[in-house]
């Protein structure tokens, strides 16, 4: 079988092996759960209960702020104890609402739907606005939004990422090899909400188990299963649509440009539950592993849940920690505190001990181009990165700082360790505060 | 030769005489008033009066699309020139200088966690906040030193950066820049200024800040000059009323700084002034309490006279 890809990229150390065979467990809800109002891309979600309103499981506690915005869901039965900004993976105090977990484990009744071919597109789309679904890689844009392309942007195809090429990070493994029906059964309620015929389910080389397995629930459908080359950012949307359709989005544009959406496949899974079993999005798989993680593992863990009860569960000293990062280690967020929740996008809790921890020191770029080839959406990293220096940010603008997705590919692949990324991100919200001021 | 050299003059002369007719026929009007205008331009063109450059700022005082007192680096001195050339009346404006409003150095308002990226305040802001365990306080990376056209602007040791009045020509380039807003406007001439921009509660402030502004409000039973408005105190400097030392000595967190009794380095930087400065304080609120203390034993004293005076003019009323 052909093995796809993209040009660029890098091939970091992997560190899959830790938590790639160890099954998916659940994680009871603790005594106290914290739900941030914004998990999500767009406007924060308004919260529609007070202090001392007793919420079920599935209960909607915010509602949304705008169309690119989603519903918020208690994961908890209990009695709401404050709403109140509190620490959010974005290490600012973000509002949340606060749920004392009273483990009766009551729910609401979800809403089944026992054959979703005879529904319309539109109130598959609604039931997918309602269960409160974004985009669960990390980038958590609405995935009813991603739904909803212009009539003048016809989609003929859907691409799922199975790719997971975000060093450490097990959790769509494990969904692909767990829940491969769930999945495949997701992705044909995006094919039909969207009319696009062709369906495809991209996955990296080095998840053999997970390619047979979705190869075997993909039997009887259209649905094709591609290997893609073990390669960073080989999830990412553009060179994804790059390595399996040989297409390229335009600069500045969104892959419906080119007809095609793609989505992840726990994405894929949450939009089945949603549409199928009537369950919002209140729980995710979260990856917990790194060098301080005494019992790495996957885990089913409950929107809401503060960082620090997960890492007690996994027996993380955090005295003896010198990083946590929520998310992947190149995309994720560094964090100072254990005490922001589990988000909608937290797919991964990294711990790793002091002594693993690099700190870096900057000297100057010698020119040597490795940032540009290691580019995976073409640009010269090192030009854009001394113009943000120099403040000529009018000069990164036409260097196309604006198409930097900071995978951070570049500043990875440096031998000046220069904060490339950071200096491209600094230019970029320049440039679009310049914009912005323009109108 | 004769012709050569006559030819040549000739040419020379037509020439001359050409360019002598030209020079009045195709005159470009200069505008008298513009050039003098440029002349007496500071040429820093720091952009502070909001137009392009100096000769930009210039041309519009020219057009009368300007006001006279536009120019920070310039001040009122300029200002009066400009109203000489153009003619008009300049009322005088106090001239402002840009304070960091913020006390909080490493010592103070400790790091929460390592920062090693590029040394800019925005970009650092971006990152979960901040390496600086106070949202509000300066981080000291500098953003502000960068944009500063006149080398105002310089770092403390204790993680600070500090604008120098003398050299500060109030263009406000800095105030924009921070991403914090922590760097205001106050007229050069005040001498006592609250450092502090954390407009959180008292327990907030001080789970980040040691000499963060509370709110407490004690600054304003000294002073009518300072109010407190989200638990933070602010000086309004537009208030005519005259700050008195104790407004300094009576804050608990020693947030307020009086620049007639110290330096600002001496403040910042030097653990003596600050613990000199405490005892002082110290001392000070000690006096208040027994002064207060004899304030109420005289009432209380006036009190039971005067009711022992009633009680005796009652007795004898009862008598009579």
């Amino acid at each position: 079988m052909t093995v796809l890809t993209f040009k660029g990229g890098i091939h970091p150390k992997y560190n899959k092996d830790n938590t790639a065979s160890k099954p998916i467990t659940s994680l009871a809800a603790p005594k106290e759960i914290v739900i941030p109002l914004s998990q999500h891309i767009g406007a924060p979600a308004r919260a529609c209960v007070e202090k001392g309103d007793a919420v079920k499981r599935g209960q909607v506690i915010g509602e949304p702020g705008g169309f690119v915005s989603v519903p918020i869901h208690s994961s908890v039965s209990g009695e709401v104890k404050a709403v109140e900004p509190r620490l959010g993976a974005m290490g600012v105090a973000v509002p949340c609402v606060v749920i004392e977990n009273d483990e009766q484990n009551e729910a609401v009744e979800f809403e089944r739907l026992a054959d979703w071919k005879k529904v319309s597109p539109d109130t598959l789309k609604d039931k997918i606005n309602a269960a409160g679904i974004v985009g669960m890689g990390g980038a958590t844009f609405p995935t009813h939004v991603k739904l909803s392309p212009p009539n003048n942007k016809p989609i003929d195809t859907v691409i799922l990422n199975g790719a997971e090429c975000e060093p450490y990070l097990t959790a769509d493994h494990r969904v692909m090899l767990e829940h491969a029906e769930h999945v495949v059964e997701g992705l044909q309620i995006i094919q039909k909400i969207l009319n696009a015929k062709t369906g495809i389910i991209g996955i990296e080389e080095n998840k053999p188990d997970a390619v047979s397995a979705m190869e075997k629930a993909c039997e009887g459908t259209d649905i094709k299963v591609v290997r893609l080359e073990i390669k960073y950012p080989q999830g990412g949307e553009k060179q994804l649509i790059d390595a399996v359709l040989k297409k390229e989005v335009p600069s500045g544009g969104l892959p419906m440009d080119v007809g095609v959406v793609v989505q992840n496949v726990g994405t894929a899974k949450a939009v089945r539950d949603a549409v199928v079993d009537g369950i919002p999005l209140i729980e995710r798989v979260v990856t917990v592993t790194g060098s301080a993680v005494a019992k790495p593992g996957n885990f089913m863990v409950s929107i809401g849940t503060p960082v620090s009860v997960v890492l007690e569960h996994c027996e993380v000293d955090l005295e003896k920690a010198g990083k946590l990062i929520l998310g992947g280690p190149m995309m994720g967020f560094a964090q100072y505190s254990a005490e922001p929740p589990v988000a909608k996008g937290t797919s991964g809790i990294l711990v790793f001990e002091e002594k693993d921890v690099e700190v870096t020191h900057p000297l100057p770029c010698i020119r040597c181009g490795r940032c540009l080839d290691a580019c995976p959406m073409r640009l010269v990293p090192a030009d854009i990165a001394a113009y943000s220096d120099k403040r000529m940010y009018d000069k990164a603008d036409a260097n196309d700082a604006l198409d930097c997705m900071e995978c951070g590919s570049c500043a990875h692949q440096c031998p000046s360790q220069i904060p490339l990324v950071q200096k491209i991100r600094l230019a970029k919200s320049e440039i679009l505060a310049a914009k912005r001021k323009k109108g | 030769m004769v012709t050569a050299l006559s030819v040549l003059c000739g040419v020379g002369l037509v020439m001359a005489v050409l360019l002598a007719v030209g020079r009045k026929a195709f005159a470009v009007e200069v505008d008298k008033k513009l050039e003098l205008l440029m002349k007496i331009m500071p040429g820093a063109n720091c952009g502070g009066c909001g137009f392009p450059g100096c000769s930009g700022y210039a041309r519009a005082l020219a057009d009368g699309k300007a006001e006279p007192t536009a120019c920070p680096p310039g001040g009122p001195t300029l200002a009066e020139e400009i109203g000489k050339i153009l003619g008009i009346e300049v009322e005088a404006s106090e001239p402002m200088v840009a304070l960091v409003s913020c006390a909080g150095g490493n010592d103070a308002s400790p790091k929460r966690s390592q920062y090693s990226g590029i040394e800019d305040c925005k970009a650092a802001h971006a990152i979960a906040g901040g390496p600086k365990s106070c949202v509000y306080g300066c981080m000291g990376l500098g953003s502000c030193i960068h944009v500063c056209s006149f080398g105002a602007i310089y770092k403390t040791a204790n993680g600070l950066v500090r604008v120098d009045p003398e050299k500060c020509t109030g263009c406000k380039k800095c105030v924009e820049t921070c991403p914090r807003n922590i760097i205001k406007m106050v007229p050069k001439k005040a001498d006592v200024h609250v450092l502090c921009n954390n407009p959180q509660k008292a327990k907030e402030v001080k789970a980040v800040c040691s000499v963060g502004c509370t709110g407490c409000k004690l600054c304003v039973k000294q002073s009518k000059a300072i109010e407190v408005t989200d638990a933070l105190a602010v000086v309004n400097y537009r208030a005519d009323t005259k700050i008195s030392d104790t407004a300094a000595l009576a804050c608990p967190q020693n947030a307020i700084f009086d620049s007639r009794q110290y330096s600002i380095t001496d403040w910042l930087e030097n653990p003596a002034t600050k613990e000199a400065f405490k005892k002082r304080a110290a001392d000070w609120k000690a006096e208040e309490k027994k002064r207060k203390a004899e304030a109420k034993a005289k009432a209380g004293a006036k009190k039971d006279a005067a009711e022992k005076k009633e009680a005796a003019n009652g007795d004898k009323e009862g008598d009579a």
